[in-house]
């Protein structure tokens, strides 16, 4: 999955930004924003998050859980 | 009258025809004396007629002519008979003391002879001391004498003398102090010595005291030849002398209880040339009327001595060692501003401190030469007890104008800096116009530090990145503000603050966040964020 996300990630970097939350090693995100199993995508924009998503997903779902949950207009 | 004369006559030659046999028999000299009435020293028929004159008559005391010839008390026909034996004799006057010299009461020594003049020759001449010599009407007494009080008595057939003198031991002279012939100087002083003292001592030149058996004769004298003549009441004497000037000490360099050093030349001034110069310490060159005398000279206390011909002179001083100069700061010609201080390193402490310019303060070896100078060339000069110095520096124009960034790794009001490349290299740094100190930070916009090292040397401030402060910039620009305040030399101050802003330079590769990053990466960012919870294994 991870190289998946990386080509997402390269791909849309001026739409959205990806990044990692190890659930081990940071409890406090992982309980205030309740990330639950692996692995877990939340969306956040603007300091709100819209919504989440998860599981082993193909890119172009995962592409559209995004566009799903984020306001485009601005890019 | 007429027939007296011939009475006279008659009896006269009865008288001298009954006498004539006893009128070549010697007579006493006061009986021809008295036969002589007429004191002419011839007895003759005037002396008869004289006393025929007077027979009969009592003699009259103190008459001019006594014609009591036998001295009886009667002029008669005995005074006749006298005077008639001894007719055609010759009577010798008596013989009178006239004068004496040396005068009586006066001083002789004992070989002095005494001279007695008479009115006529004198005879049967003795005397109580004395050896006498007769000529003519003089009689000459030769010593010696006894010294003391001489009570002289002459006598002669008609008389004595008592003469009174004082008979002293004559003076001879015995030897000069200097010697005749030798050099001596115009305040000298000749000493004579006698072997008795001398009377009546007079000099050519100069001025006699008479002590005892010695004469000084003191100056001063004129330079050149002296033919000195000494008379005294017993001789006389010539010496002879070269007369040089006195030479008397007039001044010396440096006076006397005065702080030298061990090198120093100590020159004294005499008012001739100096000759047979001597010091205790030290060397003498004689040049004219100076000697100069040069070290080294111990350290400490000098009593210094110098000695010529003609006297000595003794003098104190302190000597020290010389101070010299060692070095100096900032470099000789260097470029100074006018309040930059310029110090000097001795290797003694300096004493007498001056300088053409700007205030000196000595502190133990070091002088500390403190403006404002005048801008331009400066001559400084400074001058110490055992020396002078100068040197050269330029002075620049007041500094007034404050230092300036001149260029850096952000400028103010940069905005898309790049964030990664400087996180990178690790640093930022600001140049500025000149040298300058102060201190430096990096804070956020809100003011906090933001953690990195701020350092300023020579003409550049830099701020070092510390391990997990790197400047934001993956999910959103943040701005920084570098902050800071500097002054140059001349205390000319500038105030940093340079805003920048870094660009979002996201890489597509995800990244990690955190508790601590989570809020300042995800939620302020500008671009949406996508985040994958993951766990390690």
């Amino acid at each position: 999955m991870a190289p998946v996300v990386a080509e997402i990630a390269l791909e849309y970097k001026d739409t959205f930004v990806v990044v990692k939350l190890n659930s081990g090693s940071n409890p406090k995100t992982i309980q205030k924003y309740r990330f639950i199993g692996h692995p877990t995508y939340l969306v956040f924009q603007d300091g709100q998050n819209p919504g989440r998503f998860g599981g082993v997903i193909p890119k172009a779902k995962f592409i559209q859980e995004v566009f799903d949950l984020i306001d485009v207009e601005e890019n | 009258m007429k027939k007296l004369i011939c009475s006279v006559l008659t009896l006269s030659l009865a008288l001298f025809v009954l006498t004539a046999s006893y009128a070549e028999e010697d007579t006493d000299i006061d009986i021809l004396r008295a036969a002589d009435v007429n004191a002419d020293g011839i007895i003759d028929i005037l002396d008869l007629v004289l006393v025929a004159g007077d027979l009969g008559e009592t003699p009259i005391p103190d008459q001019p002519f006594n014609s009591d010839v036998n001295g009886d008390g009667n002029i008669n026909i005995l005074d006749l008979v006298v005077v008639a034996n001894h007719l055609g004799k010759t009577v010798r006057p008596p013989v009178a003391f006239v004068s004496v010299d040396p005068a009586i009461d006066s001083e002789i020594t004992v070989d002095d002879s005494i001279t007695l003049t008479f009115d006529n020759p004198p005879e049967d001449v003795t005397v109580s001391e004395g050896v006498p010599t007769i000529t003519d009407n003089t009689v000459s007494i030769a010593g010696p004498f006894t010294p003391g009080t001489l009570e002289l008595t002459i006598t002669w057939a008609d008389g004595s003398q008592t003469l009174n003198y004082t008979v002293r031991q004559p003076a001879e002279f015995m030897r000069a102090e200097p010697e005749s012939g030798a050099e001596i100087t115009t305040n000298d002083t000749i000493t004579l010595t006698f072997d008795h003292p001398p009377e009546n001592v007079t000099v050519s030149a100069g001025v006699a005291t008479i002590d005892g058996n010695t004469v000084s004769i003191a100056g001063p004298f004129a330079p050149g030849t002296l033919e000195l003549t000494i008379t005294w009441a017993d001789g006389t004497q010539t010496l002879s002398y070269t007369i040089r000037p006195f030479v008397a000490f007039v001044s010396v360099d440096p006076e006397s209880e005065t702080e030298i050093t061990t090198n120093d030349s100590i020159t004294l001034t005499f008012d001739n040339p100096p000759e047979d110069v001597t010091v205790s310490e030290g060397v003498p060159t004689i040049t004219d009327n100076t000697v100069t005398i040069t070290g080294p000279f111990t350290p400490g206390t000098l009593e210094l001595t110098i000695t010529w011909a003609d006297g000595s002179q003794t003098l104190d001083y302190t000597i020290r060692q010389p101070v010299a100069f060692v070095s100096i700061e900032p470099t000789i010609a260097s470029e100074l501003t006018v309040d930059s201080p310029i110090t000097l390193t001795f290797d003694n402490p300096p004493t007498d401190v001056t300088v053409n310019e700007g205030d000196a303060t000595i502190t133990d070896n070091t002088v500390t030469i403190t403006g404002p100078f005048t801008p331009g060339t400066l001559e400084l000069t400074i001058t110490w007890v055992d020396g002078s110095l100068t040197f050269t520096y330029t002075v620049a124009e007041p500094d007034t104008e404050a230092p300036s960034i001149t260029s850096g790794t952000v400028n103010n009001d940069d905005t898309d800096v790049d964030a990664a490349e400087i996180n990178s290299s690790r640093l930022i740094e600001i140049e500025f116009s000149e040298e300058v100190s102060g201190t430096i930070a990096l804070q956020t916009e809100a003011g906090d530090n933001v953690g990195w090292i701020g350092e300023i040397e020579g003409n550049k401030a830099t701020l070092e990145l510390v391990k997990g402060k790197e400047l934001g910039h993956k999910t959103t620009s943040v701005t920084y503000v570098i902050v800071g305040k500097v002054e140059d030399a001349a205390g000319n101050e500038t105030d940093i603050n340079i805003t920048f802003t870094t660009a979002i330079t996201y890489d597509g590769i995800p990244f990690e966040v955190t508790d601590e990053t989570f809020d300042t990466l995800v939620l302020e960012s500008k671009l949406p964020v996508v985040v994958e919870s993951y766990k390690d294994g």
